[in-house]
């Protein structure tokens, strides 16, 4: 099933109240995102970039400026758009197969066939009794990509989603996680601060900088997958974004 | 227990040794008073002995063995020391084969003293328990209900529930009701402040994962807030359950005329010390028993847990 979903972003600025003082977090962001792409907002931590996707997800209301999807205003959180966080957020009180089924437990449906299959694409079909604190990070954050999939949202926004895990496990993810984009046709939307899993991973780079976050760079790759990280397509897109976040040649 | 794990023998073939001769000693020899029951107590002491022979092959019973060996010595040496010569001044300290008779002749005010406690200390507690989470969950959930509750429950709260004592025992006319609701605010206060501060501490992305799936407001507090909330609500309703035994005897001894502590009392009235002993046997074994329960039901719910103490 392919889904068609454009979000629009215009003129969103946000502010916090931190102290009594209002503190602008996002300045006049505009952004299209089109259906099935998979777009990496990069920049640095505290910038506003959760923030932002909050607001997409439909968790916070922006200050300023809207968020449509297909020209509907977001007014408040749907399954079509679920979150994955940077901790897996496991309810650690239900078993693997209850954390994968909770999406059908809220909307008080039932759909064995789709939990199981899900738990078999994530390759723990074996742990489907396992209570979260029996599975490695690397397992944890699987099930938390399989509680947000089983859903079958149109988009699917990660919030670092790879950032607590070690390097080797996370070369592995962001394979599966790749794989798991062109198999069920989502429109990605992902925050991270590792300018290579950007390269790997995404159709397009967003480049933020920080207070008061608002995008300074885009950059569009067409590069098939997997991707090679010596390419030399990859190497020039690397460089400039160095460039665009303020590190010149002498690093 | 490690089943794999060699249990010796030799501390329950001891302990048949010992009670065998505790039987022997209450039998053959002559109460320095005139002491009853002392033929039974000899035949309940045989009976153990025979028990610790014929259960000599179990590993369950053998790893209690030096248990069973300590409590033959302890019979033992307490029959020799007061049936036989009455070392100890009496009557506060009793044989015992006294003690025996009181579970003999008395059994029925026993049983029925332990069932006026029982409803007592369980209508209370449950009442209580049942207030305290819904305090709690009010205060966790709606600023509301927060504003009017959390100034209550801070200035009432920390008062010991015994204060209430003579006030509710004046203004209510049954002794039974009062304590009722004695043991109820001595439960609810601590289930109260720790449902609470359970729901307090429950990871917001908890909330947000359930909401951008379609969660309302009641699946929320059903299935996220209360289950994360759990391990804390088993504390409070620990705590609870030590209140409450401790309300239970207060409110016996002091208004309530029936159960374990009015029994007590009683039994000091007529200095009939040997009744005493056995009420608080009764009441340990009451008291054991609800804890006993309370961790087995908490195990279970809360068997998601890395870890649990075993009780």
């Amino acid at each position: 099933m392919v889904k068609k979903q454009k979000i629009e972003i215009n003129h969103l600025s946000h502010n916090y109240n931190l102290n009594n003082n209002e503190l602008l977090v996002l300045d006049n962001i505009n952004l299209i995102i089109k259906s099935q792409e998979f777009v990496i907002i990069l920049g640095p931590s505290g910038c506003g970039k959760s923030t932002l996707l909050r607001m997409i997800a439909g968790l916070e209301q922006p200050s300023n400026g809207s968020i449509q999807v297909n020209g509907h205003e977001i007014t408040k959180a749907d399954p079509s758009r679920v979150v994955v966080f940077q901790d897996p957020t496991l309810y650690p009180w239900l078993t693997v197969w209850d954390n994968v089924n909770l999406g059908y437990k809220i909307r008080k449906e039932k759909n064995d066939q789709a939990v199981q299959s899900m738990l078999e694409l994530i390759g723990l079909e074996n742990f489907k009794s396992a209570y979260p604190h029996q599975l490695s990070g690397g397992m944890a954050q699987r099930v938390a990509l399989a509680r947000a999939l089983v859903n079958d949202p149109s988009i699917l926004i990660l919030d670092e989603p790879l950032g607590k895990l070690d390097s080797l496990t996370r070369i592995t993810m962001q394979k599966e996680l790749v794989h798991l984009w062109r198999k069920r046709q989502f429109t990605g939307i992902m925050v991270t601060h590792d300018i290579e899993e950007a390269l790997l991973l995404a159709t397009r780079i967003i480049v933020m900088r920080q207070r008061p976050a608002h995008i300074i760079g885009e950059f569009r790759l067409n590069m098939s997958y997997p991707r090679h990280r010596d390419s030399e397509e990859l190497i020039k897109i690397r460089k400039d974004i160095f460039h665009l976040l303020g590190h010149q040649s002498d690093w | 227990m490690n089943p794999k794990v060699k249990i010796a023998y030799w501390p329950q073939v001891v302990a048949f040794i010992m009670w065998l001769g505790t039987a022997c000693l209450t039998y053959f020899f002559k109460n320095a008073d005139d002491f009853p029951r002392t033929t039974e107590f000899a035949y309940l002491c045989f009976s153990i002995a025979i028990f610790c022979a014929l259960t000599l092959s179990s590993n369950k019973v053998r790893y209690y063995g030096s248990w069973l060996l300590a409590l033959a010595l302890f019979a033992g040496g307490w029959e020799l020391i007061q049936a036989k010569f009455v070392m100890l001044p009496r009557p506060f300290f009793g044989a015992p084969q006294e003690l025996l008779d009181v579970f003999i002749t008395d059994w029925y005010r026993l049983l029925d003293s332990l069932l006026h406690s029982l409803t007592l200390l369980l209508g209370g507690y449950i009442l209580g328990c049942f207030i305290g989470f819904s305090i709690g969950i009010g205060m966790g959930w709606s600023l509301h209900f927060g504003y009017w509750a959390h100034p209550i429950l801070r200035f009432f709260g920390p008062l010991p529930p015994v204060a209430f004592l003579p006030l509710l025992f004046a203004v209510i006319p049954s002794s039974w009701l009062a304590g009722e609701l004695l043991m109820a605010f001595a439960a609810a206060f601590p289930v109260a402040v720790l449902t609470w501060s359970g729901i307090a501490g429950v990871n917001p992305n908890y909330y947000d994962v359930a909401r951008t799936m379609g969660a309302k407001s009641f699946f929320l507090i059903r299935h996220v807030a209360i289950p994360a909330a759990l391990p804390f609500v088993f504390v409070g309703m620990f705590m609870a359950l030590g209140s409450c035994f401790y309300m239970l005897v207060v409110a016996e001894m002091l208004g309530v005329k029936a159960g374990l502590g009015f029994y007590m009392q009683w039994a000091q009235g007529w200095a009939a010390y040997p009744n005493m002993y056995a009420a608080l046997i009764i009441m340990a074994v009451m008291c054991t028993s609800f804890m006993t329960l309370l961790f087995k039901v908490r195990n279970n719910l809360l068997r998601w847990q890395k870890e649990n103490i075993k009780w």
